[in-house]
């Protein structure tokens, strides 16, 4: 059961010398400003001006790259074209289709993990205080952009919720079916995967924060904030602030906030420091989960595949 | 909650892969926060295995402090911010991605479409979430 497999190695990593301060980390995060960081060694300087910009994490490798991803938005796309023209659909009618250009594959997976550790790039933060800056809602424009009857055809549903009233629509439409094209035989198999990501990701997430290198680096943070008139003991607390969130918008004290949070997390070389310990317990428990990711990652790759044959 | 607890949850995630138009009603439109998971929706509700009050959202909510579990099962009335136990997407296409933290930051757990889930990383930690394409894994 790997689930338990990995509650055994939590456990064990929590045990005094079994891991943390004493063991030179053998992950290092790749941040493109200041290359390698290695957990323990907190840089004096960080890397770049957005932070975390560009950072990879051992668990990247079991999610589709943007190469990957870009060569399933192409298939699906040209799967959901014919699929539409079959029911009738005039081609003009089926834009815009919710895939990605390669730019916008490229820009997913280069910043992926640009707020994890929350808002880490000055202009961003002068800008947008916590909030994130993209304002437009894909999934809204999607929608809107389509009549009823074409909604019908391409997911199966008008924009009101209900199912299409016309014979010969696949389940889910014509973008359900292209989904299904590149479905593998084994769907628990897969769901069981992405469960495991999941909790090898979380049980990382959990690890770091209650680790003594982590907590180090908040506190450094935590009294440069003080020393710039804000009380929070650790970054999550800055960004979950309640008083941000009642808009959707920043107001000036959000961005003066989170404006100096970020030059504290710069001045005391945090996101580097929190994301190689991190990185260390991802890649921990990836090692001790490894032949489930193995097969998760093959499942990936037969999806790839699949696509890949079929051109 | 114990890093173990979390992993117990996730463990016993349970994946059923749901019909859109299952327990839809053919008449009316699916209203968002009416505490019926209608497509096109994701719904949170209280307890694991889609057990328990629900609230359904029709888009994106960058902090769940507002809202609180609809109807009459077990947690209605509770904030649903920190929450949550499990959750379906009730959109074909759409991947939900519900994060641990306000404003669509931190770790997150991803709800594909048309399935449900107990959640993994947010169980009980969820702040926000935002819709995404799947290819890529592009969100709002």
């Amino acid at each position: 059961m790997t689930a338990r497999v990995l509650v055994r190695t939590a456990v064990l990593l929590a045990l005094p010398g079994a891991g943390c301060a004493a063991a030179p980390a053998d992950v290092a995060v790749e941040s493109p400003g200041g290359g390698a960081a290695v957990a323990g060694a907190v840089p004096a300087r960080a890397a770049g001006p957005a932070q975390a910009a560009g950072l990879t994490l051992p668990l990247d490798a079991y999610a589709f790259s943007a190469a990957e991803d870009q060569l399933l938005g192409r298939a699906a796309a040209a799967h959901v074209r014919d699929c539409a023209a079959r029911l009738g659909l005039d081609a003009a009618a089926v834009d815009p289709l919710p895939f990605g250009t390669a730019a916008e594959s490229a820009s997913a997976a280069a910043g992926r993990h640009d707020r994890r550790y929350a808002v880490a790039d000055p202009e961003i933060a002068a800008t947008h205080g916590y909030h994130p800056p993209s304002t437009v809602d894909v999934r809204r424009e999607f929608y809107e952009a389509h009549t009823d009857a074409e909604l019908a055809v391409l997911v199966g549903v008008t924009a009101g919720g209900a199912p299409a009233a016309r014979d010969g629509v696949p389940e889910g439409g014509c973008i359900g079916a292209a989904a299904r094209a590149t479905a593998v035989a084994d769907e628990a198999a897969l769901r069981a995967g992405q469960d495991l990501v999941s909790a090898v990701q979380s049980e990382a997430w959990h690890a770091a924060l209650a680790d003594p290198r982590v907590l180090d680096a908040f506190a450094a943070w935590s009294a440069c904030m003080a020393d710039a008139g804000y009380r929070y003991a650790a970054p999550m607390d800055a960004n979950d602030d309640p008083r941000w969130w009642t808009s959707e918008t920043a107001g000036p004290e959000e961005i003066a906030t989170a404006v100096a949070d970020v030059a504290c997390k710069e001045s005391t070389g945090l996101i580097p420091a929190w994301s190689a310990v991190e990185a260390d317990y991802q890649a921990r428990f990836i090692a001790a989960n490894q032949a489930e990711l193995d097969a998760y990652r093959a499942l990936l790759d037969q999806q790839v595949s699949a696509v890949s044959t079929a051109r | 909650m114990t890093p173990i607890r979390r992993l117990a949850a996730a463990a016993a995630a349970t994946i059923l892969t749901s019909v859109l138009v299952a327990g839809a009603s053919p008449t009316a439109s699916a209203a968002e926060h009416d505490g019926a998971c209608q497509g096109l929706e994701l719904c949170l509700y209280y307890n694991s295995g889609q057990a328990g009050a629900l609230h359904d959202f029709r888009y994106r909510v960058s902090d769940f402090a507002p809202y609180r579990f609809l109807g009459t099962g077990t947690g209605a009335g509770s904030p649903v911010k920190n929450n949550a136990a499990s959750a379906a997407n009730r959109d074909g296409y759409f991947t939900a991605r519900v994060y641990f933290n306000s404003g669509y930051a931190g770790p997150a757990d991803d709800v594909p479409p048309l399935s449900a889930r107990n959640l993994g990383d947010t169980y009980n930690d969820n702040a926000s979430f935002n819709w995404c394409h799947q290819q890529p894994l592009v969100c709002g």
